[in-house]
């Protein structure tokens, strides 16, 4: 007998379907591997929001092979425009049009004979050019044209019949809201919904990606930050926590804080994998200390990560030379500094390239200065906790040892206290700095709490010399 | 669901090892072959007498099993294409009845289905076994092979 080894291998793989990318890693991790094959998508979005980039970088990765790949725009955006815009993208390549890649306009047929242009004209584009994938651009736009609400069902069930009876994988843009979802039959057809959305901050707008359906796959869920670069769509993953629970592994090794007089009064060291909130006003001494806790890590070897958000590089390199280190030669010994300017801060290209770093398995220490900064650029603090939560429990599966440093306006107490204490809970040791109430000038420092271990519970003075900090 | 393992390459191979000589196409090695195609929808009706035709096979229709099997000993069709999922009598049945009559068994059964039923199609004797959705080069090829093979395995018998 003869068999369908290609369609049988694809339907039995380990996705349970063959895939087509989209040309963006981390959209098809999303996605769990890419579209479905031989499915119908649906990509909404209002303008702007970056479904045109998002479906001619999926074409042009796709563009090889003997069968075409159609681009058909109808209404609501005229194709020269859409061509003219795409060559700005590294992605594109003119060598691929008209051959590899089709772009066509049917405006003007729409306007004339209504929804079933379309469907005439995709019925012609199968038996005359087998494409592979065809796009719909706008297929929302459409819906302006139909006469009756029967119209509109006969046209969308002979689209969907056309494009599921074919080998062609389908997407459908549009400029969809989520009231679109419950009343337009080519959501009920439709194997994956793909949502992109523009959320206004004050100074900049945030974009993000969501699936809202993929049938017969897992994929990850919740919004995906991107943003549109000259190679297309740059996505960041939303971070989940480590799929099993880690388990924690108390470990009893200690490493040195380098702050002088420190570990004594941490019970000997930080635990290997903790994490430890450094909370303290301005001036307090955080910065110093979670330095010299990252100089620490070089001197004895091990690779450090200092994230900042508020010195610049050369500021942080001035405050490295005032604690007695070599700047150049301690970046060439293992400290990467990682600087990112607040103002174009945004978290989730943040936290994936700390994710990135840590998961080489070289980094021993990290130092996150300041998390405030990440929660001042947040749109969305419930996101922002629990992204750190699970940057934080990537670090303890990984043995990294991380310092993260809070500024507290009031002390730990009064208005930011529910704020902080969400911090506080998700990190394992607790130390307070503060200015001293009895000797003015002075600072203090406390170690509140520390998971795992005995620890001195007493204010003690924290001073800041020439030769770094130390505890008195 | 166990992973199909099927050697594609081995049983086509075994076609042309059949039939060195022949040339599979149906313009002057099969003339205007008949084919039976039995399925309900209406776009894949469409699509796929467009491409047999293109392919210059001549097709004919039948809606459901049973209609399959009058029109197969009035039509004598050279294939009879089959989704499994046909009212009255299914494809796969269809497969048994055809196989197991002698005025029909010479006729190539393709199953050509939404359902990944290979093996169950093998088991009710169909010769070949394609998924959907269509591709015309896939649906074409195969039974160009398929009249390649029949072809082979009556002509020891009608030339001798």
């Amino acid at each position: 007998m003869i068999e369908d080894h290609l369609a049988g291998a694809a339907a039995y793989n380990d996705a349970g379907f063959s895939r087509i990318t989209t040309g963006n890693p981390q959209a098809d991790e999303i996605l769990g591997g890419g579209f479905p094959c031989n499915s119908i998508n649906i990509l909404m979005g209002q303008p702007g929001t970056g479904k045109t980039i998002f479906a001619e970088q999926l074409l042009f990765h796709n563009a090889k092979g003997d069968r075409p790949l159609l681009y058909v725009t109808t209404l609501s955006e005229p194709m020269t425009k859409v061509v003219s815009y795409v060559q700005r993208f590294d992605f594109f390549d003119s060598g691929r049009l008209g051959k590899e890649i089709q772009y066509e306009d049917l405006g003007a047929a729409l306007s004339e004979q209504g929804p079933a242009a379309l469907t005439d004209w995709l019925r012609d584009a199968i038996k005359t050019r087998s494409p592979k994938v065809v796009v719909i651009d706008s297929f929302r736009a459409i819906h302006d044209l139909a006469v009756s609400t029967d119209d509109t069902r006969r046209f969308i069930s002979n689209i969907a019949g056309l494009l599921s009876a074919y080998d062609v994988t389908a997407f459908l843009l549009g400029e969809y809201t989520q009231d679109d979802i419950r009343t337009f039959p080519e959501f009920a057809v439709a194997d994956a919904i793909v949502e992109l959305a523009r959320q206004s901050r004050s100074s900049r707008d945030e974009r993000f990606m969501r699936v809202l359906k993929l049938r017969g796959s897992a994929y990850r869920e919740g919004q995906h930050a991107f943003r549109i670069t000259a190679g297309g769509l740059e996505l960041y993953p939303r971070l989940v926590a480590p799929r099993e629970p880690e388990k924690y592994v108390s470990s009893v090794d200690r490493i040195s804080s380098g702050v002088r007089g420190l570990d004594d009064i941490l019970g000997g060291g930080l635990l290997t994998g903790s994490t430890t909130l450094v909370v303290g006003m301005t001036g307090a001494g955080k910065t110093t200390l979670a330095l010299q806790f990252a100089l620490e890590g070089v001197k004895r070897g091990e690779q450090t990560l200092y994230v900042n958000f508020q010195e610049n590089p050369a500021q942080l390199r001035r405050a490295i030379a005032n604690l007695g280190g070599d700047p150049a030669a301690v970046q060439r010994q293992g400290l990467r500094l990682l600087y990112a300017s607040p103002v174009e801060l945004q978290i989730d290209s943040i936290v994936v390239e700390i994710f990135e770093a840590i998961k080489s398995g070289t980094i021993k220490r990290l130092v996150i200065d300041a998390v405030g900064d990440l929660a001042a650029a947040a749109s969305d603090s419930q996101r922002l906790h629990d992204y750190l939560y699970s940057l934080i429990q990537h670090f303890a599966a990984r043995g990294v040892t991380t310092m993260l440093t809070l500024e507290s306006g009031e002390g730990f107490t009064g208005s930011s206290l529910a704020h902080d204490q969400r911090f506080s809970y998700m990190s394992d040791n607790l130390i307070y700095l503060a200015w001293s109430t009895e000797k003015v000038g002075h600072r203090t420092i406390r170690v509140v709490k520390m998971r795992g271990s005995a620890h001195e519970r007493d204010i003690r003075e924290f001073e800041i010399g020439a030769k770094g900090a130390r505890v008195l | 669901m166990a992973q199909v393992n099927t050697s594609p390459d081995n049983s086509l191979r075994a076609v042309s090892d059949l039939t060195p000589q022949l040339d599979p196409s149906p313009s002057n090695a099969e003339g205007s072959a008949i084919i039976l195609v039995v399925e309900r929808d209406p776009h894949i009706r469409e699509l796929e007498s467009y491409f047999l035709n293109e392919a210059g096979f001549t097709v004919d229709f039948a809606a459901d099993g049973l209609d399959a099997l009058t029109r197969a000993r009035a039509l004598r069709p050279d294939i009879i294409i089959t989704e499994v999922l046909v009212p009255k009598l299914d494809g796969l049945a269809l497969c048994r009845t055809v196989k197991s009559d002698p005025d029909l068994q010479h006729i190539v059964m393709l199953v050509f289905s939404i359902l990944a039923v290979q093996s169950r199609a093998r088991e009710a004797g169909a010769d070949a076994f394609l998924m959907k959705p269509l591709a015309e080069k896939r649906l074409v090829e195969t039974v160009r092979q398929l009249l390649v093979m029949r072809r082979a395995m009556s002509q020891p018998g009608e030339d001798a």
